[in-house]
């Protein structure tokens, strides 16, 4: 049987002759047009960047198209600092170790530990979600938004959850530091949300603090899972790189007698 | 003015390795892809031909299958394959699980650049035996002697243990294919019997294989292509293993599991 799936056609889709951005402006050199002359982040002159911002603010205005007023600066800048640093016993910590004791070339290091970092377990998969669930709840009491989501599906709340079996402690002071210093609506109605689900052994998560402050600084769901991955970066590096000169004895390495076959071991059970 | 050698290339692509012309089909190497290779060529084949330009024997690409079974196994404590368990317990997807495992094996301790080493090295013996005239013994002395005195040959010894039961099942296979040993495998097990007389360490898979692929004709480079994505399938599998278990659950450490050695506690200096 002869299928028209053989028959193959161009669909004749027009793509664009010229990529287009908003973000930065090159003025090609005169000597070479494959090299810039000058670059504009947003219509700041980069160099000018250089000497007048600090770091936070210009990845702010990369993703914002404006610099941070003071109050966003501060809240920007304290978000990225809470996400800094996700410690040694997280996945993406010891994949980065892992990594950097097992001598993976050093480039390879930090991609690693951010793809690890992109689960869903104490990293940033659901940034992205918990910001468009917040954009669309917040502007309603916590109160009431909670008594409309069944009891079974509470821990399924973006940015909500436990670590390992309880309510993340260590995110709870965070979030009560963030909003004690800077208030915010969103962080405001994440952190009563997080009060009245405690009870209830769900606890706010950091990709819900990430989420709620980048809600409340004007960013889109869309760049808040990669922006947390961004904000973790130095942490992960570090960690990964401090191993990278040690010698593979330096990584944890279970011994046999501590590694279990369990299928096998289901066989030979059944066997005897 | 060095730049017009890049006008030849702006706003068209070139190839070497063939492409799809839509309606007229798929072409790789000057070969119809789809009537000409599928079907007809087993998936290492391709993975060679891609690789290298050229398109192996059909026992060469049943050789490639049966060394990338003894490549990938799944066991997480190897390095790799404990980053695809660590992506697992973190839940990522499969492809960036899998795909930090590859990165990871981009390693100088394990994976490809050791193997890419392997074959420069068996290839560098053989020609400094070849045209120096030097006896076997003496080239190992004199390698042993770059190593501070340690027989640390790129293809000999292993991390972890001593011995590599993969040489045996791959010199059965190789046999069953109809390969004899060629001079850079006769010459690799010649090193071997110098070390394994002076300080009982073997050949490792990587010596083996850095004997046989040089016997193919394979050069270093042309190695660390074929061999890019080696160890996909054990990570894959580790990954499995994990993601179907409680999350974060792969090696969970507790606070008091990490030994800290760094400064004592002290306060921020003041900000200026």
């Amino acid at each position: 049987m002869t299928s028209p799936s053989a028959e193959v056609r161009s669909r004749g889709d027009e793509f664009t002759p010229r990529l287009a951005t908003k973000i930065t402006q090159e003025v090609p050199n005169p000597e070479n047009p494959y090299q810039a002359q000058s670059v504009r982040i947003h219509g700041y002159d980069h160099t000018a960047l250089m000497q007048g911002c600090e770091v936070s603010d210009v990845i702010y205005l990369l993703f914002r198209g404006e610099l941070p007023n003071p109050q966003e600066r501060e809240l920007f800048r304290e978000l990225s600092i809470a996400m800094i640093n996700p410690g040694p016993r997280h996945p993406a910590s010891q994949a980065s170790i892992t990594a950097g004791v097992g001598k993976t070339i050093s480039v390879n290091v930090l991609p690693i530990a951010l793809t690890v970092y992109g689960g869903e377990f104490d990293g940033v998969a659901n940034v992205e979600d918990a910001m468009r669930l917040y954009r669309r709840n917040a502007c309603k009491p916590a109160a009431i938004f909670a008594s409309t989501i069944p009891q079974p599906q509470k821990g399924d709340l973006a940015g909500f959850g436990t670590l390992y079996g309880d309510p993340d402690l260590y995110a709870e002071q965070l979030l009560q530091q963030l909003l004690e210093r800077h208030g915010g609506q969103v962080l405001t109605w994440v952190w009563d949300l997080h009060s009245r689900l405690k009870p209830l052994g769900i606890g706010i998560q950091k990709s819900g603090i990430c989420a709620a402050v980048l809600c409340d600084l004007g960013f889109q769901p869309r760049q808040g899972s990669g922006l947390m991955q961004l904000f973790a970066a130095p942490g992960l590096l570090a960690q990964g790189l401090e191993f990278a000169n040690k010698p593979l004895t330096s990584m944890l390495f279970e011994p046999d007698e501590n590694y279990h076959i369990e299928k096998i071991e289901e066989d030979a059970d059944e066997s005897c | 003015m060095n730049h017009a050698e890049w006008d030849d290339y702006h706003g068209v692509i070139r190839s070497r390795k063939g492409g799809w012309l839509i309606g007229r089909g798929v072409n790789s190497h000057g070969l119809d892809l789809m009537n000409e290779v599928v079907g007809h060529c087993s998936y290492m084949q391709v993975v060679m031909l891609n690789a290298t330009g050229r398109l192996p024997s059909p026992q060469l690409g049943q050789w490639m299958d049966a060394i990338h079974i003894c490549l990938s196994w799944p066991d997480p404590r190897i390095w790799c394959n404990r980053i695809g368990a660590l992506a697992g317990a973190a839940r990522t997807s499969p492809v960036a699980a899998t795909c930090a495992g590859v990165m990871a094996a981009d390693s100088r301790s394990y994976g490809i650049r050791p193997l890419q080493e392997g074959v420069e090295f068996i290839q560098r013996a053989f020609a400094e035996i070849d045209t120096r005239g030097i006896d076997v013994t003496e080239f190992v002395e004199q390698e042993v002697r770059k190593h501070g005195g340690k027989p640390y040959l790129m293809g000999y010894a292993r991390p972890i243990a001593k011995g590599d039961e993969r040489i045996g099942a791959m010199q059965r296979v190789a046999h069953q294919l109809g390969f004899e040993d060629g001079p850079h495998l006769r010459l690799a097990y010649a090193i071997e019997s110098c070390l394994s007389n002076r300080f009982d360490e073997t050949m490792n898979i990587n010596g083996y294989m850095s004997g046989f692929l040089s016997d193919q004709g394979y050069s270093p480079e042309e190695v660390h292509r074929i061999f890019s994505a080696l160890v996909f399938s054990g990570v894959t599998a580790c990954y499995v293993d994990t993601v179907d278990r409680p999350e974060g659950a792969f090696a969970p450490l507790k606070v008091e599991d990490i030994e800290y050695s760094g400064a004592d506690s002290r306060a921020l200096p003041p900000r200026e």
